[in-house]
């Protein structure tokens, strides 16, 4: 990295926008070069001045909102020429590929007004079906998959959005869709563990998910069965139907599903990011009018870990907004048959006979040799008693 | 796995509601993007009669435009694409000089200490005027990237430009509005 690369890349390390390594790399050349220092000081300076400007700039006007809704008039959206170059380009579209779509729709267009007037013209041409000719010109409409059906967040506002403005989102949020993270568990018996995964993978990619975890356990011998267990991230729009389709794949065995309300979660999570984006704001305004070095230094202590607080938090809100945003499905698959057992050959069937036999025969000897050991602990007792034995069997004898 | 966007989805969901025609997600839509809205063109027009216009235009254009949505970028990126498009056609349509849609001259060779001090000693309302003199284009990548402070890959979506324009245009804005405040401290000595 030379200076001019730095340079260029300042104003986002600045927003804290940039990747992890790409901040690490200008961190480290930032500490060579004090031309570079002095382009991040006068950022800063340029940051903090225009966060003043935006602080007290200009509001619309109250008669903002009431105009737009007299414009808009009642009823639902309505349907604009569908070239519309503004919204074309915010929808990312390129011009080349407006120039490209207008080049075709007007071959479209005229290929059938063309081969009209030849037949017109002359009375040798072929005529057009009419099924061709009724064919109703459409633009393409590229299909795209609703990835994200109940993501929620709260709508995030400018620093200095009303206060009013932040309760109405978080009132819609409670209001129109809550953040729900939802967990599923299916448990199938299948004819064919192999194909049935195969058709979950498809399935899977169908619905725009992933296979994130995969434990595909074979029979070890005969007469085991073939199970396996997958777990599924599909988008959470897609979580009843991806469960009902699952669940014709086999006999269902156990079936559960699982919700997590994480509103609350994330709309308190979204209002400390808030603050915490604030607090960074007015630090850097703090360190740029500071004189002194010790001022600076307890000033970039205090942003340091206020920015560690931020990437803190602002990963916890992403990884529950991504749970939000993708349901978990756990699949239980079992094989209906199990594996088949082997029919040994008279070969195999003797030399199984003989280990079975020196097996009992060893069982035997270590059964003999333990009893045998028994006897010989015990044996004070049974000598005492066997003595006792002899002399009353003695004393009754003689006495006879 | 499609990538997750996951700061949006309130917005989305708000957006197709708005398709379907529910005005109180309109409002709450517009509630949101109301403030960032006009302030992005009103920095571009850098008029308050046509800011009103265009900010306008860019609501309607929402309310208008919510069906064909395509999802590809975050709302706030849609949205702030459609606002840079309105204010250019708005200063378009108001007749204004042709060089006030231009890009501003290519950077100087000579050393830029005197320009970097320029901003640094600055004021706020110095530096106001001379965001005024530069390019409605230089207005609006500064404040993507120092007011909205969106990501490299944003402002290309909602400028319409690759991702080394940026960069070159956010650089050029720099030199230009140092250009700018070097040569109103030049007139200031002068007078």
């Amino acid at each position: 990295m030379n200076h001019a690369e730095l340079e260029s890349e300042l104003p986002w390390y600045l927003s804290a926008t940039l990747p992890a390594p790409q901040r690490e790399r200008i961190e480290t050349f930032l500490s060579t070069c004090n031309g570079c220092t002095g382009e991040l000081a006068e950022l800063r300076a340029l940051s903090a001045t225009f966060a003043e400007i935006e602080a007290s700039a200009a509001a619309p006007s109250s008669a903002f909102f009431e105009d737009v809704m007299r414009r808009i008039g009642p009823g639902a959206p309505a349907r604009k020429p569908w070239l519309d170059l503004a919204v074309l380009r915010s929808n990312g579209i390129k011009r080349w590929g407006a120039v490209a779509a207008a080049i075709v729709a007007t071959f479209v267009l005229f290929a059938p007004i063309s081969r009209e007037l030849q037949r017109a013209s002359g009375p040798d041409v072929v005529p057009v079906p009419l099924a061709e000719r009724a064919a109703p010109v459409q633009a393409p409409i590229a299909k795209r998959p609703v990835l994200f059906g109940a993501l929620n967040s709260s709508i995030s506002g400018t620093a200095a959005q009303s206060a009013g403005t932040e309760s109405k989102a978080a009132d819609a949020v409670s209001a129109t869709q809550r953040a729900l993270a939802r967990t599923g568990a299916i448990g199938l018996i299948v004819p064919d563990v192999a194909s049935a995964l195969e058709r979950i993978q498809r399935l899977t990619q169908s619905e725009f998910g992933a296979v994130t975890g995969l434990e595909d356990n074979a029979p070890a011998r005969a007469g085991g069965a073939h199970t396996a267990q997958v777990t599924l991230s599909v988008p959470d729009d897609r979580f009843g139907a991806t469960l009902e389709t699952l669940a014709g794949l086999g006999g269902v065995t156990s079936r559960s599903v699982t919700t997590e309300d994480l509103t609350d979660s994330i709309v308190d999570a979204d209002a400390r990011l808030r603050n915490l984006r604030h607090e960074e704001t007015d630090l850097l305004r703090i360190m740029d009018r500071s004189g002194k070095i010790a001022d600076v230094l307890d000033v970039e202590q205090q942003l340091a870990s206020t920015r560690e607080a931020i990437e803190q938090l602002d990963a916890q809100t992403k990884s529950m907004r991504r749970r939000v945003a993708y349901a978990t499905i756990t699949v239980d698959l079992s094989d209906e048959k199990t594996t088949p057992v082997a029919v040994a050959g008279p070969g195999t069937q003797i030399a199984d006979a003989w280990r079975a036999a020196l097996r009992t025969l060893w069982g035997f000897t270590i059964w003999l040799v333990a009893k045998s050991l028994l006897l010989v602990a015990f044996a004070p007792y049974v000598a005492v008693l066997a003595l006792a034995a002899y002399l009353i069997r003695r004393r009754f004898l003689g006495r006879g | 796995m499609q990538p997750v966007d996951d700061e949006s989805g309130l917005e989305r969901s708000l957006l197709r509601r708005i398709a379907a025609g529910d005005r109180a997600a309109f409002e709450s839509f517009f509630r949101a993007y109301e403030r960032r809205v006009y302030r992005y063109v009103a920095r571009m027009v850098s008029d308050d009669g046509l800011a009103n216009e265009a900010a306008s235009d860019v609501m309607v254009e929402v309310w208008n435009s919510a069906p064909r949505y395509a999802g590809r970028s975050k709302p706030s990126t849609w949205v702030l694409g459609i606002a840079h498009h309105k204010a250019l056609d708005c200063l378009r349509r108001a007749r204004r000089d042709a060089a006030l849609l231009h890009l501003a001259e290519p950077p100087r060779t000579e050393s830029e200490d005197p320009e970097r001090r320029a901003i640094e000693s600055s004021t706020r309302a110095e530096i106001e005027a001379a965001l005024e003199t530069i390019s409605p284009e230089h207005r609006a990548v500064l404040h993507l990237t120092f007011v909205l402070g969106y990501a490299q890959a944003e402002i290309a979506a909602i400028v319409g430009c690759p991702l080394g324009t940026v960069k070159t245009r956010v650089y050029h804005a720099k030199r230009a509005l140092r250009n700018a405040l070097v040569t109103a401290g030049l007139q200031r000595e002068v007078s």
